[in-house]
């Protein structure tokens, strides 16, 4: 009758243990699905990325395969832009004297006409 | 009973021992897949500084092409502007040589200069931009387009 008592509270002690262990276990399995989703999104952004930059290599300039190479690319870019900025301001500028010039001129003339009743 | 028991008990110890197995290679498949994380951030940021520059270097080409095409219009724009103003100044010219003409052959019985010289019986003999040749009694005299007086500069079209 002892010996059942101490298989009983064995089997019992048993049984909590693998319950704890199973719960960890559920913990650890839950851990390690989120880590390999996470993982997998990873994977498919950087596939993702790795296609748009495929794409992207058959539309920029001759040259520009790598990033620094890119970045190079950039700044020259980015010096070009300045300059033409530059020049659209004063292609701006002088567009609007032209402007300025022809509606004086278009009054002295008309006044011209009136002048001369041509 | 006892072999119940007995049962019972080898169940349980092949139960955990079953799920320590699970349990460690869970937790080392974990560990791996932590690693791998790492190095799979490293290779996501890698990429997408690598994305950011092809985009820019794409945007700033666009941006190059849209500011040289404005460029462009601006300046066929400037084009017509000066074309207009070169007609604009052919027929100024035209009216002002036109005006001119009209008035050679017209005789004044007396013009007062601005520097208060009084030529009496005056003939225009030529009006250009560098004033005007008249005949008097006494001769010919070149009279600059500043010597005549505000009316006559009005009407032979010299701008001050």
């Amino acid at each position: 009758m002892k010996l059942t008592s101490y298989f009983i509270t064995a089997v019992t002690v048993s049984l909590s243990l693998a319950s704890v262990s199973c719960k960890d276990f559920q913990d650890i399995q839950s851990q390690r699905n989120e880590a390999k989703a996470k993982l997998e999104a990873m994977t498919a952004e950087i596939s993702e990325i790795d296609q748009k930059i495929l794409a992207l290599k058959q539309v920029v300039p001759q040259g520009v395969v790598s990033e620094s190479t890119a970045l190079k690319q950039g700044e020259k870019y980015e010096t070009a832009l300045s300059l033409l900025e530059e020049e659209l301001t004063k292609t701006i500028k002088h567009y609007q004297e032209s402007e300025v010039k022809l509606k004086a001129l278009e009054q002295e003339t008309e006044s011209l006409r009136k002048l001369s009743n041509f | 009973m006892k072999n119940f028991i007995a049962l019972l008990l080898f169940c349980t110890a092949f139960g955990g021992w079953y799920l320590y197995q699970k349990h460690d290679s869970a937790q080392k498949e974990l560990v791996e897949i932590s690693k791998s994380s790492s190095a799979y951030e490293q290779t996501l940021t890698a990429r997408r500084s690598e994305l950011q520059a092809f985009v820019k270097v794409l945007e700033l080409q666009k941006k190059i092409q849209s500011t040289q095409a404005d460029i462009l219009g601006i300046k066929e724009k400037d084009g017509k502007i000066k074309d207009d103003i070169s007609k604009l100044v052919t027929e100024r010219a035209r009216i002002v040589s036109k005006t001119r003409q009209s008035m050679i052959g017209m005789i004044l019985p007396e013009l007062t200069l601005t520097d208060g010289r009084k030529l009496a019986q005056v003939k225009i003999l030529k009006a250009d931009d560098s004033g005007l040749s008249v005949s008097l009694p006494v001769g010919v005299l070149k009279i600059l387009p500043s010597e005549l007086p505000d009316d006559m500069q009005q009407r032979l079209h010299y701008s001050k």
